[in-house]
């Protein structure tokens, strides 16, 4: 499949420098923020830190979810990473080129969907949007046009190409906009908020696309979202930010597994009055077929052998013992408390 | 509509085109410029409902306003004089008004921010932009022209000198356009003053009543608003039949120039100066 693009096209070779030299088995970073900082000047009160000495970076081919809660810093870092934004301090780097300083080839490597922005023009057609964000970007229409078929076919957005945007439903708006961030088949994709607003559907249509687009097409994604189901399903890396802090960027894997030795799951095979066992103060008890099952953290063996010798001495029958993998979003609040 | 969707796996089409050869930056930064050429006379296409009622209340004003003045009745003589000094005023009006309207909109949208992950400069974009809406406007201006001078039996020759200065007022209203495009991501308030400062052009540019019935300091104010010297020029130059080289001699062409100049590079500077002071607050979208 499509490999990002190393000696030509929108996505062209890198610049000569040490420092982002590629070395025989290191996979080429796509993206490199350097202790990226920004602060808002706002009138004659103290500037609003938004980021402070952010540093992540990914291969390509990845997907990276950038989670946090509502005025973390996730969009002001996906901006800065477009050049949308300038950073007070820190640096910015695509596929190699410095974003402040080679500005130019910098955004040939990236196309973006921003959050709570329509992103394409309503009142021109899918087509004529495709045309125009082509030519913004250096194409030709040779070029253009092609690609824009191939894109508008893969969203089922073909069949309407020639009416106005305005009249999409907001999928369809959404697969318009994300076919004009992709028209340049650039190999970084920024999507802020890609299913905010879409119905199930819809959004999973979004997700399996952006999922074959790395997966398949070796496109580095970055994408922010508040659907933490979405991000545990789709994503390689999760990077969560609060107040502007990295707090973690570790492969979701990992990330999960950090806290599940925490959490244990104990299941018997008779019904268990919760009432009658305040020893489980801390656990969440549910009854299912004539049995029950025990939730809750537990933090070392000792406590683990104290419960169930409790249970063995209530004559509860034990069915299973295990740790139970935690869900991105439990691990997100536990991430952000411990913050 | 229930769909679903699955991408074919093979290698996309525009990749495959676009391997091996790019354009020298001056041919797709023009191509690029162009576009929004393009983009715009698209955008006009489609909001035409919109257009076309512009079309006839521009039109229909010339007269009016000639009816007005002239007590109830049209004087040829106000006519000579201020024809085309109003010829102006539909360009402007629409270079300034539509582009700023215009820009503060996809600042809202958007597309403003996905401007900017163009590999060419925003100015230099924009100035395709303002070439739609000065066709738009030299289109409302032609109709304007043609259809006065044919209703009312007044004549403006057509001397191919009178290019030269037609086209630096031109210039001079898309340099102003930019300048007020640059101020408008600066400033909140930008729509009241666009408004002020085109009523102030059409009141004091000539083609209200002729810029001689004006107090001295008046008219010296006028003369550094843009379209008036342009005026002065394209007027002695089409319509008193003065050669070029009569209106260079006398400093009168220099001037203009030199100002359209500044007035280009006024505008571009505070554009860009914006434009990066936007990006530094976030506010690009």
């Amino acid at each position: 499949m499509f490999e990002p693009r190393r000696g030509d096209g929108p996505g062209t070779s890198r610049p000569p420098d040490p420092e982002s030299a590629i070395r025989p088995g290191v996979r080429p970073l796509a993206f490199e923020l350097t202790a990226l900082s920004k602060a808002y000047e706002r009138g004659k009160g103290p500037p609003v830190r938004a980021v402070e000495g952010i540093s992540l970076s990914a291969p390509a081919g990845q997907v990276v979810g950038l989670l946090g809660p509502n005025g973390a810093g996730k969009t002001t870092t996906i901006k800065m990473m477009c050049g949308l934004v300038t950073p007070t301090s820190g640096r910015v780097r695509l596929n190699g080129y410095d974003v402040a300083r080679q500005r130019p080839m910098a955004v040939r490597q990236v196309g973006a969907v921003l959050e709570g922005a329509r992103n394409v023009y309503w009142s021109l057609s899918a087509w004529q949007n495709l045309l125009y964000f082509g030519r913004l970007r250096g194409l030709t229409r040779r070029q253009i046009a092609p690609r824009a078929e191939y894109l508008l076919r893969s969203l089922d957005v073909w069949e309407r190409r020639s009416q106005t945007v305005g009249g999409f439903s907001r999928g369809m708006q959404q697969k318009v906009a994300i076919a004009a961030a992709l028209i340049t088949d650039p190999p970084i994709l920024l999507l802020d908020e890609p299913t905010l607003g879409l119905d199930v559907q819809t959004a999973r249509t979004v997700k399996d696309w952006i999922a074959q687009l790395a997966h398949e097409q070796g496109k580095t994604i970055v994408l922010t979202t508040h659907q933490l189901a979405f991000a545990q399903e789709l994503c390689d890396r999760i990077a969560i930010i609060h107040q502007g802090r990295l707090l973690t960027d570790l492969p979701v894997h990992a990330l999960l597994a950090r806290f599940r030795q925490d959490t244990y799951e104990i299941r018997l095979g008779s019904p268990l009055d919760p009432g009658a066992a305040p020893w489980l103060d801390g656990f969440s008890v549910t009854q299912e077929n004539g049995g029950s099952s025990i939730r809750g953290p537990i933090a070392d063996q000792d406590r683990l052998y104290d419960l169930l010798a409790q249970l063995r001495a209530q004559h509860l029958p034990l069915l299973a013992v295990e740790p139970v993998e935690p869900s991105l979003e439990e691990v997100f609040v536990q991430v952000l408390k411990e913050g | 509509m229930a769909t679903t969707t699955t991408m074919p796996s093979r290698r996309s089409p525009a990749i495959e085109q676009g391997a091996g050869r790019r354009d020298p930056y001056a041919v797709s930064a023009t191509r690029a410029v162009l576009n929004e050429t393009q983009k715009g006379l698209w955008l006009l296409w489609g909001h035409r409902a919109v257009v076309l009622p512009e079309i006839i209340t521009f039109v229909a004003f010339y007269p009016f306003l000639q009816f007005i003045i002239g007590n109830g009745r049209i004087e040829r003589s106000l006519v000579t004089s201020t024809l085309l000094p109003f010829l102006t005023i539909p360009i402007l009006y629409l270079a300034i008004l539509k582009l700023v309207g215009d820009l503060l909109e996809e600042v809202n949208s958007g597309t403003f921010e996905q401007m900017h992950l163009s590999p060419f400069s925003p100015a230099s974009l924009l100035v395709g932009r303002l070439l739609a809406l000065l066709l738009e406007g030299v289109l409302i201006a032609a109709v304007i022209g043609v259809g006065m001078t044919w209703a009312l039996g007044v004549g403006i020759p057509l001397r191919p000198a009178g290019l030269l200065p037609a086209a630096l007022t031109l210039i001079d209203i898309a340099a102003f356009a930019l300048l007020i495009g640059g101020l408008a991501l600066a400033l909140p308030q930008i729509g009241g003053i666009a408004h002020l400062v085109s009523g102030l052009i059409f009141l004091l540019n000539g083609a209200f009543i002729p810029l001689a019935w004006y107090p001295g300091w008046l008219q010296t104010l006028a003369n550094v608003l843009p379209t008036t010297l342009g005026i002065a020029v394209t007027r002695r130059v089409v319509l008193d039949g003065q050669p070029l080289a009569a209106v260079w001699g006398d400093g009168t062409l220099p001037w203009l120039i030199g100002y359209t100049i500044l007035l280009s590079a006024l505008g571009w500077l505070v554009f860009m100066r914006n434009d990066r002071r936007a990006m530094q607050q976030g506010k690009l979208g």
